[in-house]
């Protein structure tokens, strides 16, 4: 089960996601656009509290539009490429996991590509929009730094979805944790205290947008280096948490059919 | 309210510490700004609590659409009609259990955060009696508002594009992260009779600057606004019942 058969898994689930968003056309347009209209009213609130504050702690609207722009490239990489993560929880509690244990590879890697949010496109148009409008002179550093955050945003996400392997039913939980690593990765963090900001750093979410947004500003190869390196040591404790989580799973004994 | 209750410690509970967290980010923000009254009527203890307020207000509400939208795109709707009860009585009851219970569990966080990071001078007790009053009335509205967008899957086959619509324009012209008054005259004379004023401003801003005018203002907003909103979800129901005839389920 190598890399090469990994890929060419993921190619047919990325090949079935875009023909089927064709299929569903509006659905998927609709889905897209909302999303990116949904992007600009947030970011327009923050425009709203910039006019009246000006800067805050060295921050201007700029500044915070850019860390947003980051993490909409982020989240729509990770939900439009990895969309299964976002529903671990539920297929697990509904006892859907069974259909992806049982086939002959990496279960954690299927679930993940198995779906694509098709409003991840949205966020993905939006977040380019943004950084092409803000660092026009940077945005190859830009990307790379987004897709660096899309990975970390990936391990957040599967981080919170595998506590319902813990708890009865932690839907409002996970919902609200999600909501928050979502808000949080995207919020400018270092206007806070030390205190806030180590909680948000040690919980990684700072590296979705917060870190890559300052890297792009005042770059430095060892920066990029820790920030990849950090990325990856939280996609490794995201899926040994998974799978740790799976070692006390019970079968939902559920028999499914999938066209 | 006894389902929710059931998974309270594991889940409600948290899920309300997260929504306090939240708030008090921006609570935080606020106070980064170093300013010791903003928009030239809400001193900081009178922000901060309007903040949390505010963040009460909506944090455990919209999710009603997908719920509904998930119920017509599953099918199960179409069972829970047969039942012998009115649907949307028994949507509104589950919301309002959900609502209280999700509210309870943030306010078990907010109120000592908001307590050791401004105290209490903010508002009175009559405040926040009637507070809870037109924090009812609020859901109504939500109610309203969030059943006809989720119904709405009947036709659209899938109605949370919308709902994320809705939830920012709640966030926006609700005044989650800023009082309405911090827009300028046209657009403010606009926020300032929508649903969503009524919903979240006109609330949270009673509880930090009572005034009987002001109840009064709110609670005539506040039943017009429930009364029109619900009226609709009715309209939109019957309409999604024949629908319902049309495809058997």
């Amino acid at each position: 089960m190598g890399v090469k058969h990994a890929l060419r898994v993921f190619g047919a689930y990325a090949k079935l996601h875009a023909r089927t968003a064709l299929e569903y056309r509006i659905n998927f347009l609709v889905q897209a656009s909302f999303m990116f209209f949904n992007n600009a009213l947030y970011l327009f609130l923050f425009y709203v509290l910039f006019q009246s504050f000006g800067t805050i702690n060295g921050y201007t609207f700029n500044d915070v539009a850019l860390i947003q722009g980051i993490a909409m490239i982020a989240i729509g990489l990770a939900h439009g490429l990895f969309g299964g993560t976002a529903r671990i929880s539920e297929w697990v509690y509904t006892g859907k996991l069974d259909l992806f244990l049982s086939q002959p590879f990496s279960a954690l890697t299927h679930i993940s590509i198995s779906r694509s949010a098709q409003d991840a496109w949205g966020d993905l148009a939006l977040g380019l929009v943004v950084i092409i409008a803000i660092v026009p002179e940077r945005i190859f550093l830009a990307l790379v730094c987004s897709v660096i955050g899309a990975v970390a945003f990936v391990a957040v996400e599967i981080a919170i979805n595998t506590l319902v392997f813990v708890l009865a039913r932690p839907t409002a939980l996970v919902r609200s944790m999600r909501y928050s690593a979502i808000a949080l990765g995207s919020w400018p963090m270092d206007i806070y205290p030390s205190a806030v900001r180590f909680l948000v750093y040690a919980l990684g979410l700072a590296f979705i947008s917060t870190v890559p947004r300052n890297i792009v500003m005042n770059f430095s190869w060892t920066a990029l280096g820790i920030l990849f390196a950090v990325a990856c040591a939280m996609l490794l404790i995201a899926t040994w948490l998974f799978n740790a989580g799976v070692r006390r799973y019970e079968s939902g004994n559920l028999v499914t059919m999938r066209g | 309210v006894r389902e929710e209750l059931r998974y309270f410690f594991s889940d409600g509970l948290w899920a309300g510490a997260l929504g306090a967290f939240f708030s008090m980010l921006l609570v935080l923000f606020y106070a980064a700004t170093g300013r010791s009254e903003f928009f030239a009527t809400f001193s900081w203890p009178m922000m901060a609590w309007y903040l949390f307020a505010a963040q009460l207000l909506v944090g455990f509400k919209t999710g009603l659409v997908t719920e509904v939208s998930d119920q017509v795109l599953d099918g199960s709707i179409a069972s829970r009609m047969t039942k012998p009860y009115s649907l949307p009585f028994a949507l509104f009851a589950e919301h309002l259990g959900k609502v209280l219970i999700g509210s309870f569990g943030a306010l078990l966080f907010m109120i000592p955060l908001g307590y050791l990071l401004v105290g209490t001078s903010a508002f009175t007790v009559t405040a926040v009696v009637f507070f809870l009053l037109v924090a009812l009335l609020s859901v109504v509205i939500d109610f309203g508002i969030g059943m006809s967008i989720g119904l709405l899957a009947f036709w659209l086959d899938d109605a949370r594009p919308y709902y994320w619509i809705y939830s920012k324009l709640l966030f926006l012209f609700g005044g989650l992260f800023f009082p309405l008054i911090i827009f300028p005259g046209w657009l403010q004379s606009i926020a300032l009779k929508l649903p969503t004023a009524y919903m979240v401003y006109y609330p949270a801003r009673l509880l930090v600057d009572f005034s009987w005018p002001l109840l009064a203002h709110v609670l005539i907003g506040q039943v017009l606004w429930a009364g029109g909103t619900v009226a609709l979800a009715y309209v939109v129901y019957s309409f999604a019942v024949r629908k319902v005839s049309i495809h058997g389920g």
